[in-house]
Formats: C-alpha cells, structure tokens, sequence
C-alpha cells in the first residue's frame, strides 16, 4: 500500500514537471506570435490602414494567453517544488537507499534550480506579460484614437503621429518579447536539468523518464527553429538587421499610395527586397521607391484587371 | 494599359528588357534585375509592372518556408511565353542612339537573334 502511494506521489511529480515542460514551450510559442505579428503589421500601422489596427490588437491579445500561461506554470513550478518532501517522507520507509537518492536529487533539482533560477525567470515572464496587456491596452487607446481621426480625413497628420507612437510601443514590446524568449529558453534549460536528474535518480520509472526526455527535446527543437527567427524580428533570418523606422515610414508611405488591392503584394515585395539590401542603402532604396511611386501608382490603376481577372488575381496573392 | 499593346519603350525600359533577355527562361526577382539592368533599386517596380500590365512579364511567389530558408519569400519575374519573342522585336526597332551603344550593345549578345 505504502509503495503504491510512494509511487503515486513519484510519477505525480514527473507528471508535474512534464506539464511545466509543455506550458513553457506553449509560452515560448505565444511570445514568438506576438513577435511576428509586430514585425508584420506595423508596416500597416504606418500605411495608416484601419484593418492592420485590428490585426495588431488581436496579435497583442495574444499576450493575455501568456500571462495565464506563465501564471500556470509558475504554480505547477511550485507545487512540483513541494513533491519531493512528499516523496522523501513516503518512499523513504520502502526504499532506504534508493528513495534517499531520489529524494535527494528531486529537492536539489526542484529546490536549487527551480526555487531560485527558475522562479525568477517566470517571475521575470510574468512582469513582461503585465508589459505586453499595456501595451495592448495602449493598443486599443491608439487604435480607437485612430480610428477617430480618420473620420475626420482633414487632420491625417495627427492620425500619423498616432500610428507612430503605437508603432514605437510595438518596437518596445518586441524588445520585450525577446527578453521574454530569452527567459523562457533559460527556464527550459533549467526544466530538462530537473528531467534529466529525475531520469538519472531510479530505475523506477524509466518509461515516464523517457517521456520527459521526448518531451524536452521536442521543445528545445521548437526553440531552436524559432527563436533565430524572432531575433532577426520577423524576416526569419539571423544576420539580416530590421530596417530603421524611417525607412520603414517611406516604404509604408509608398505602399499606402498603391491601388488597396496591390498593397498586399507591394508591402511584402517591398519589405523583402529592404530586408535584403545592406543596412547604408536601405534609405536611397525607399526614396527611389517614393519617387517612383506615382508612377507605379498610375501603371497599375492603368492595368487594372477587369472584372474577368479578378479572380486568377486574387488567387495570385 | 491593353494587353497586347507594348509598352513605353524608355532607357531604363530597355536596360530591363535587356537584362532579362541575356537569360529569357529564367526568373529573377526585383534586386536582381535592378543589379543585371545596372539601374538603382527601387526604379525598376513601375517598369516591372507595366510590362506585366502588357503581357510581356508574368510574377510569382517564391514557394519557399521563409523559417527554413532563413529569408523571407521573393516575388519572382519571367516572361511570358511569347513575351521574350515581343520584347526582342520591340528593342531590335529602337534607335540606339551613338552615346549609349556603349552601355546597351554589349547586351545584345544573346539577347536577340
């Protein structure tokens, strides 16, 4: 009876911490959305398109699943904490050298790593995830005030002013976002410390062990894939540097002139080929690019497709 | 602008045309027909999309994963399948005139029959 319960108690806590596992990983993956939706939609911010709004305020939404997330976590971080003196108290009757090396290594692991590293990284999340519901708050603040303001065509400027303000608290919260994932990579770490020690402590359960181990590693390989990606902000590239804000405005001004159903197309054609150029002709770029942007206006209302194309165009995008 | 009619054939119109043709079947993507073209970046969309406009040019997406191949997606550029036969006989009627054969003639070489 008393082993079953030890047992009980042993695979509740590799339980725990397999569920630790996949919260982070799940975090990771929310931090990595709110990164990309940044990086995408503040383009459209300064195009000054009322939809992109709403697309960034969902993509910050996002950031309300993190908090809860990470509050999940943090509690699953500590009850795995409190397990092994409940392990040590039960299994140590049944297995006298065993359950004292298990119990041994689960307090080491669960008390040194998670108790102090651990805790402050998801403490640190949290505060970052309080940050983010901020600027989403703002978000909502810039998008109404916005949305105002275009009613009343006659004060644009303003409008500008606005999407440029929101577009710095988004620069802001992509910083964040960073720090974030690189918290949450250390908290991983610190996870597959736990698991490993769990694996190495018995033979008890080495099935379950396993399972961590599986867990962890498809985890780190989630990180692995993505995190590059949000280090280059949003272009999925780890050398390429993010154009300056101005250069950013420019291509988003030459954009917005565009026929609205070409801006799609231009915004990302655009966007990839300043990406792609060196950092010192970013701005020569987009300044050739609005001074031919009338121009590029007028070929393409030009040939606009009719009705009979729209179609095949629309599949084209 | 009517498919079908041709275009305006200006200098920088040429360079493009003529860049293209050096390879007819090929793709290339904005950059790189500015850099082959030897024009600016960032001139060349209005000239890319009149041609498409007439028929000349057809574009796509490169059908790549952006996360894989560490770089976003481009939007390709060929001609169609008549359009390289249409460029070369627009190009082979224009006068060139004698201070710019220099920078033009070179890309005749394989470009036209």
């Amino acid at each position: 009876m008393r082993r079953a319960t030890s047992l009980r108690t042993y695979a509740r806590s590799l339980a725990l911490v397999r569920e630790l596992v996949r919260e982070l990983d799940y975090a990771h993956e929310r931090a990595r959305d709110l990164t990309l939706a940044r990086d995408w939609e503040v383009v459209h911010i300064h195009g000054l398109d009322l939809v992109s709004d709403l697309d960034l305020t969902s993509g910050l939404n996002l950031t309300s699943d993190l908090a809860n997330t990470l509050d999940h976590a943090l509690a699953h971080a500590r009850a795995s904490a409190q397990a092994p003196d409940l392990t040590h108290a039960r299994i140590s009757d049944l297995y006298r050298v065993n359950a004292s090396d298990l119990a041994h290594d689960l307090a080491s692991a669960l008390d040194h790593h998670l108790t102090h590293a651990h805790s402050r990284d998801l403490d640190r999340a949290r505060v970052l995830a309080r940050d983010f519901d901020l600027a989403r708050t703002r978000a909502h603040a810039r998008a109404r005030s916005y949305g105002r303001i275009c009613a009343y065509d006659a004060t644009r400027v303003n409008a500008f002013g606005s999407a440029r303000v929101l577009a710095r608290d988004l620069d802001l919260a992509c910083a964040q976002a960073n720090a974030l994932v690189d918290a949450l990579d250390r908290a991983c770490d610190l996870a597959r410390d736990i698991a490993r020690d769990l694996a190495n402590v018995s033979a008890l359960d080495r099935v379950r062990a396993r399972a961590i181990a599986d867990d962890i590693t498809h985890a780190r390989r989630s990180f692995a894939s993505s995190v590059p990606s949000v280090a280059s902000t949003g272009v999925a590239s780890g050398t390429r540097s993010t154009p300056g804000r101005v250069t950013r405005s420019l291509v988003a001004l030459v954009v917005w002139l565009q026929p609205a159903a070409q801006r799609p197309r231009y915004r990302e054609e655009f966007g990839v080929e300043l990406v792609e150029l060196s950092r010192w002709r970013r701005l020569g770029y987009a300044l050739r690019l609005l001074a031919s942007a009338w121009e590029l206006r007028c070929t393409l209302v030009e040939a606009m497709p009719t009705s009979d194309d729209e179609p095949a165009r629309r599949a084209d995008q | 602008m009517a498919r079908g009619s041709g275009p305006r054939m200006t200098l920088s119109t040429q360079l493009v045309l003529r860049a293209m043709l050096a390879e007819p079947t090929e793709e290339m993507y904005g950059l790189q027909i500015c850099e082959a073209a030897e024009l600016p970046s960032g001139t060349i969309h209005p000239i890319l999309a009149r041609l498409e406009g007439c028929g000349w040019l057809e574009s796509r997406w490169e059908d790549i994963d952006p996360v894989e191949e560490g770089r976003p997606r481009r939007r390709y550029y060929r001609f169609t399948s008549d359009g390289a036969e249409r460029a070369r006989t627009a190009l082979s009627r224009i006068h060139i005139p004698r201070a710019l054969e220099s920078r033009l003639r070179p890309r005749l070489v394989g470009g036209t029959s």
